[in-house]
């Protein structure tokens, strides 16, 4: 999996920049709505096809911390 | 249900276009308030009859599903009989499912034509969510729609089986992530107003009301449905290649475009619209069935794989073949 695809299409859920994700070390916000935690669970499910739960995705601080959990 | 009325309804940012890109629907049908699902589904069998398919005195054992009875007892089977002018040795009975219920309905009334209990077997699909809906929960207000769907089971000749087989499952852990919490035996129906809660995503409800769980039931719906679609093939000597048309529980666009996608099906292939009626719970399969015969994607002789799945957690899957 292309990891720069990932943070690009993250940053886009999160409606930010990829530059402005990456400058804020790629972390997620504290709390995401249902809308949010879908829309990254199916980019996390076309990318890596891995289902996550969404308990674990919504303990993830961070893009790499959600990668840890798909592998 | 227009996603503008919703719109205007909700306010913020909420437009009528957002409401279609999250859900791929643009209007969905609302029963009236003295309208229940057994009315509905009076409504869709007596559009059977009239198609000639068969005549009410034909109807050997009527199935229906649903899970918004008109009263815990008796079965709303039972008067759809007598409204329906169903023969009083006819068998009738109600099941309670949901997303999963065409397939499993089918599956009961093929077995009773088997089983040579029934000739001819009344299917009818019959949902009114809306009842349970909190009009500021827009998780669900957005996604539900009210429908009735009624299908024929009857014995024809032919050299192999027309439909089937069938696999089933279900997790019961998954219960509580779609769920209405009150009104039934462990939770009576109470005469007090019970308070309504907001949900991190400023959606409320109560717990007379109709509560999803959205991203539980994606995570189960990504596990499940592609096992259960691959043991369908599996269980029928078939390979993805030699079914010819998918019709999936029409849960939602974002949900059926990453399942199609997952499983590996082109989109010539798949049906996914519900833009004119929303989620119709267990009548979207055979309402996408009959809207794909209607526009042609169905011609006789089609291998059609048929999944089920959602509220139980329950899924069910399988093959039937266009007459």
């Amino acid at each position: 999996m292309d990891r720069d695809v990932f943070y690009t299409r993250l940053a886009a859920v999160l409606q930010t920049s990829p530059e402005e994700f990456a400058a804020g070390g790629r972390r997620l916000p504290e709390e995401m709505d249902s809308v949010v935690l879908l829309d990254i669970m199916a980019l996390v499910d076309e990318l890596t096809g891995v289902a996550l739960s969404p308990d674990a995705l919504k303990k993830a601080k961070s893009a790499d911390e959600i990668l840890e959990l798909a592998q | 249900m227009t996603n503008d009325q919703l719109a205007s309804e909700f306010g913020g940012d909420w437009t009528a276009q957002k409401i279609f890109e999250k859900t791929g629907v643009r209007s969905r049908r609302i029963a009236a308030p003295d309208e229940t699902a057994s009315d509905l589904g009076v409504a869709a069998a007596q559009k059977l009859f009239e198609s000639g398919a068969c005549a009410p005195a034909d109807v050997d054992y009527l199935l229906f599903c649903t899970q918004s009875p008109d009263y815990f007892l008796p079965a709303s089977a039972c008067t759809m009989q007598s409204r329906l002018g169903l023969r009083t040795d006819a068998g009738a009975i109600d099941f309670n499912q949901g997303c999963s219920g065409w397939v499993y309905g089918l599956s009961l009334a093929k077995s009773l034509v088997e089983a040579g209990t029934a000739d001819k077997v009344l299917l009818v699909t019959g949902e009114t969510y809306s009842k349970y809906i909190n009009a500021r929960d827009r998780s669900v207000r957005t996604i539900f729609g009210d429908a009735a769907a009624a299908t024929l089971v009857t014995a024809v000749e032919a050299d192999h089986d027309l439909i089937g087989p069938f696999i089933f499952g279900t997790d019961g852990r998954g219960a509580c992530n779609l769920i209405v919490p009150t009104g039934g035996a462990r939770r009576p129906a109470t005469t007090e107003v019970l308070p309504e809660t907001t949900d991190t995503s400023g959606n409320w409800r109560s717990d007379a009301n109709l509560f999803m769980n959205g991203p539980e039931i994606f995570n189960f719906t990504l596990q499940s449905v592609p096992r259960a679609v691959a043991q369908l093939l599996a269980k029928s000597g078939k390979a993805a290649g030699d079914v010819d048309f998918y019709i999936f529980h029409q849960a939602n666009r974002f949900m059926l475009e990453r399942l199609r996608a997952k499983v590996g099906v082109p989109a010539e292939k798949f049906w996914n619209d519900i833009e004119a009626i929303g989620n119709t719970v267990s009548s979207t399969i055979p309402i996408a069935w009959q809207q794909a015969r209607e526009q042609g994607r169905l011609q006789s002789g089609a291998q059609v794989m048929a999944v089920g799945f959602g509220v139980g957690y329950s899924w069910s899957a399988a093959m039937a073949q266009v007459l």
